[in-house]
């Protein structure tokens, strides 16, 4: 597939990385030299160096055989002309990234579809999505949401008080009634064990489940949490995601405070949000600390663009914060935050990636997330008509998988399916899949149609 | 400054004046018309107006042929001061035809007496225009109509704009027609509703209109006269306050009156923008996410209330504060116990002391100054609640008075947020209005100006002390002229009136009504030496 990519950012950068290792051909269009340098470089794409919606670099990146145009610049008006160049040139599936809420909004009658967008991606609600759940559910150890957040997975450490304590998995279903949820990894002394139908969750093991929305507050229940309203939430940063973020925050605690270091960027906070009490001030400096009260905040979380989000967490949980959650954007020393005492560090690369690979859902294996407890990944793959896997059940499978690959989830059409022995996978129907690394290959065969016929 | 270009376009506006005095010339002229005998022009009712038209229609021109519409520059200061000389002048012919009224009555006619004439003409004329509503005579129902008619015809051109008026009928006024409509309209930003200015003048007019027509059509249905009708729809619209009655609305004695006159105050108070959006638009987003209006309003009721329980609980005031208030004519004690006894039956019921607070605060509110009760004898703490809403005045936009209540919103939330940042030196907190943040440059306008409108009330309050001997009528009458209302406390209560105050007291408070209701920064645009500088 030929795919054209207009911004080489952080966000096009691993776009492009990760299509160009599935096989795609690959152009980058950017206007900075520097990041064009970068990625012709590091990877084997055609770079163009030109402002993204250029009708003469979409001309030199071949528009009119472009299969794709994913544009991603850090403008949503390139991001849209690209779009509409792109249609005017018969490229089929056109993604725009948006960042700002105008676009969105139903006020006048405008379409933008018509413009020429086929997919519209805003990839920064993704990761506050990701952190509004934490903070509803602080003692949560593993998030996600899939297909538009209809299927949820959640993980949690198992502690002497819930209900499923001391169970084995059976006992749970019955439990659990008619609200299907399915237990797909245990880690039990840093081992991951198989969760087979006998098995007895122990206090003490990390647990992660996948349930479909509706199961969700009968799951609640199991493990005996409850929504809590925080009293105070701090967040920093001078970026489009912190201030989102504050306003997202407000229906979940009592107030909302948002330090800014950049003077600007905070009188446009200021100006944006309602009933949110924006500082000028660096979260790494302990008198701006001092001012808004750190103590007494039962959540800080540093949004900033900069390094700085790991030191201001660790500064503001030494002043005394409760909860602290950092957004990073690579994964640098990130064996070390478990022991520093960060409470969550979101990765903002992968819920961007994936967020927009969700969307385009072209590629037959899409990898989604490594958990943080163990080293299951997690993977979404479609059942080829002809592969292997399709028509049969799942226990005609179990001698291919050996209780090492669980198939959490499946997905058929809008239904969201959780398996269990009897469930027959049907062409088409996509597949969450939990399984070691070691598995991905032996996964990518079964569900691939034979490639000699 | 280009004194040519505004004496072109001063000119231009006598000129508009000369053909409206027609509609008052018309009436006096009606009112003798059965009985047209040789001469008749002569007559005073008749003469003034002839020769106010044919002197403004003659100035107009001579200034339009000395003037000149080539304009250099960016017309700031000569749109601002073609409004202001413009307001000023067009006064001078106005008030014409009551000197003429006043030199026929007079017994002999000697300088002290064409000098009072000049002077109460002007006044009574100024407060027309600027629709205070203060009036210098002790009894309208012995005028003649076409004078009466003259009085409340001022009030619903001052109310909307005379220049605004100009901007509307006229083709293009040019370059400087945005600081004219901006110079003259209510409030700290003049908006547009449509691309073109012309557009937007006549739709506001074309509003002002309507809700008068209305008006004269409900209070026709109440049982006034047609004149009356008009004369006192002109006066509610424009937030004035003249009558044709010597007890202003309390004349009637008519509940639905009453509640019409209430209801249409309360309109003209608010932003037209709003009439226009809910009658012709067909919108109610406005009245929903217009936070001033919720302002206003919430004034209003909170005022109410007050003032219904402070009335119900305390009753009207004793007869030591009333006998203690300063009055031109001192009254006997029998006369104030009667005055006492007739506002107290007024108030004897639930309903009625609703409806005369209500009646009261909201004339006060609007800065219209209608009265149907006596609000001079109510308790002190109404008294003083009054004198406070004089200043609140109406929202920007309307024909309303007073500092303005978006001003006063963001003189609140400025103070608030000083004490905030004094606690928190770091936060970032823009002044909002309606989830919109407000620019530092229009906040320290606003604070600005209610720097300049509490400076300027205090010096002229100093003035009036030294002219007048009672000290409260002395402050209240410049807070009731500055805010357009008219009827003050005291000297100056709403049963009282200014024919009694000094010339130089007159000239004072002539000059208050101009300053407020061009909301003194045109004015001071207009006489400030940078403006003439080269």
């Amino acid at each position: 597939m030929n795919i054209i990519i207009t911004g080489a950012g952080h966000v096009g950068f691993n776009l492009a990385e990760y299509f160009s290792a599935l096989g795609h051909h690959i152009t980058v269009i950017d206007q900075d030299k520097a990041l064009c340098d970068q990625v012709n470089s590091k990877l084997d794409v055609f770079v163009v160096n030109a402002p993204g919606s250029s009708p003469a670099a979409l001309a030199q990146a071949n528009i009119s055989t472009a299969d794709m145009i994913i544009a991603v610049t850090s403008s949503d008006e390139a991001n849209l002309l690209a779009c509409n160049f792109a249609m005017q040139n018969g490229v089929k599936r056109r993604i725009a990234r948006v960042r700002s809420d105008s676009y969105l909004e139903k006020t006048a009658n405008i379409d933008l579809e018509k413009t020429g967008v086929t997919c519209l991606v805003e990839p920064e609600r993704g990761v506050v999505e990701r952190i509004l759940q934490y903070v509803e559910l602080p003692k949560v150890m593993e998030t996600a949401n899939f297909q538009a957040n209809r299927i949820y997975l959640r993980g949690y450490k198992i502690t002497a008080d819930m209900p499923i304590a001391n169970r084995t998995l059976k006992e749970i279903r019955v439990m659990a009634a008619d609200n299907p949820m399915l237990f797909v990894v245990i880690v039990r002394d840093g081992r991951t064990i198989p969760p087979a139908g006998d098995e007895v969750l122990m206090p003490g093991d990390e647990v992660v489940a996948i349930m479909p929305k509706e199961s969700f507050p009968q799951f609640r229940s199991l493990i005996n949490t409850k929504a809590s309203k925080m009293g105070k939430i701090v967040v920093s940063g001078n970026t489009l995601t912190a201030i989102h973020l504050s306003e997202a925050l407000k229906p979940l605690a009592d107030k909302v405070v948002l330090a800014d270091p950049d003077l600007g960027h905070g009188n446009f906070a200021a100006s944006v949000l309602h009933d949110v009490d924006v500082f000028h001030g660096d979260t790494t400096d302990a008198s701006v600390l001092e001012e808004i009260n750190i103590k007494d905040a039962d959540c800080f979380i540093a949004a900033g663009d900069q390094e700085d989000n790991i030191m201001a967490c660790l500064m503001a949980k030494a002043e005394g914060a409760g909860m602290v959650i950092a957004i990073r954007d690579d994964d640098r020393y990130s064996s070390l935050f478990d022991s520093l005492g960060l409470d969550h560090v979101i990765n903002t690369r992968e819920i961007i990636l994936n967020t927009i690979i969700e969307r385009i859902q072209t590629v037959s294996i899409g990898m989604y997330l490594r958990l943080r407890s163990s080293d299951t990944e997690v993977v979404r793959v479609s059942a080829g008509v002809r592969s292997h896997v399709a028509g049969k059940t799942l226990s005609e499978l179990e001698k291919h998988f050996k209780k090492k690959v669980v198939i959490g989830c499946l997905i058929r059409g809008e239904d969201v399916i959780i398996p269990w022995g009897g469930t027959r996978i049907e062409a088409d129907d996509e597949a969450i899949i939990f399984c070691g690394k070691e598995h991905l290959k032996r996964i990518n065969k079964l569900f691939n149609p034979p490639a000699s016929e | 400054m280009n004194p040519r270009f505004i004496t072109y376009y001063v000119g231009k506006l006598l000129e508009i004046l000369s053909l409206i005095l027609l509609i008052p010339a018309g009436i006096a002229f009606y009112e003798i018309f059965p009985r047209t005998y040789p001469g008749m022009f002569l007559d005073h009712r008749i003469l003034g107006f002839i020769i106010a038209i044919s002197s403004a229609f003659l100035a107009g021109n001579l200034l339009k042929l000395i003037g000149s519409r080539e304009l250099s520059g960016n017309g700031i200061r000569e749109g601002f001061a073609i409004v202001t000389f413009g307001w000023v002048i067009l006064t001078l012919f106005g008030a014409i035809p009551l000197v003429v009224y006043f030199l026929a009555k007079a017994p002999v006619l000697d300088l002290d007496v064409c000098l009072r004439a000049f002077t109460d003409s002007y006044f009574e004329i100024m407060s027309g225009f600027t629709t205070t509503g203060a009036t210098i005579f002790r009894d309208v129902e012995s005028l003649p109509r076409g004078i009466l008619f003259w009085r409340s015809l001022t009030h619903w051109l001052g109310g909307m704009g005379i220049v605004t008026l100009a901007l509307a009928i006229l083709p293009a006024f040019g370059i400087a027609s945005y600081q004219m409509f901006r110079g003259e309209v209510p409030g700290p930003t003049a908006e547009r509703l449509r691309p073109r200015l012309a557009q937007t003048a006549k739709i506001l007019w074309g509003v002002y209109a309507l809700l008068t027509l209305a008006e004269v059509i409900l209070l026709r249905f109440g049982g006034m006269t047609v004149f009356d009708a008009l004369c006192h729809a002109f006066g509610t619209m424009a937030t004035g306050g003249f009558s044709t009655k010597n007890a202003s609305i309390g004349a009637y004695n008519s509940s639905f009156i009453d509640w019409v006159v209430i209801v249409f105050m309360f309109f003209a108070g608010m932003n037209f923008i709003i009439h226009y959006r809910v009658f012709f638009a067909r919108k109610l987003d406005l009245v929903k996410s217009n936070k001033e209006f919720h302002f206003y309003a919430g004034v209003l009721v909170t005022a109410i209330l007050l003032g219904a329980v402070v009335l119900k609980t305390g009753g009207i005031a004793p007869l030591e504060q009333v006998q203690s208030s300063f009055r031109a004519d001192p009254l006997s004690t029998q006369q104030i116990l009667d005055k006492i006894d007739a506002e107290k039956a007024k108030v004897a019921t639930p309903y009625g002391i609703f409806r005369q607070v209500t009646f009261q605060v909201v004339s006060i509110t609007t800065t219209t100054g209608y009265a149907t009760a006596d609000s001079d004898i109510w308790p002190n703490f109404i008294r003083f609640m009054l004198v406070v809403l004089m200043f609140f005045g109406g929202c920007a936009g309307s024909t309303g008075g007073g500092i303005k209540m978006i001003r006063v919103m963001v003189f609140l939330k400025t103070a608030w947020r000083e004490v905030k940042t004094t606690i928190q030196p770091r936060i970032i907190a823009p002044i909002k209005i309606a989830e919109s943040a407000m620019d530092d440059k229009q906040v320290m306008n606003i604070l600005g100006f209610v720097a300049l409108f509490l400076g300027c009330f205090v010096v002229f309050s100093a003035a009036m002390s030294y002219i007048v001997r009672d000290f409260t009528t002395a402050v209240v009458s410049v807070v009731a002229t500055m805010c357009n209302i008219g009827p003050g406390l005291s000297g100056v209560g709403a049963t009282e009136n200014y024919a009694w105050i000094p010339l130089s007291g007159k000239w004072v408070l002539t000059a208050c009504m101009l300053l407020g209701r061009l909301e003194i920064y045109t004015v001071l645009i207009a006489f400030s030496p940078i403006s003439w500088k080269k």
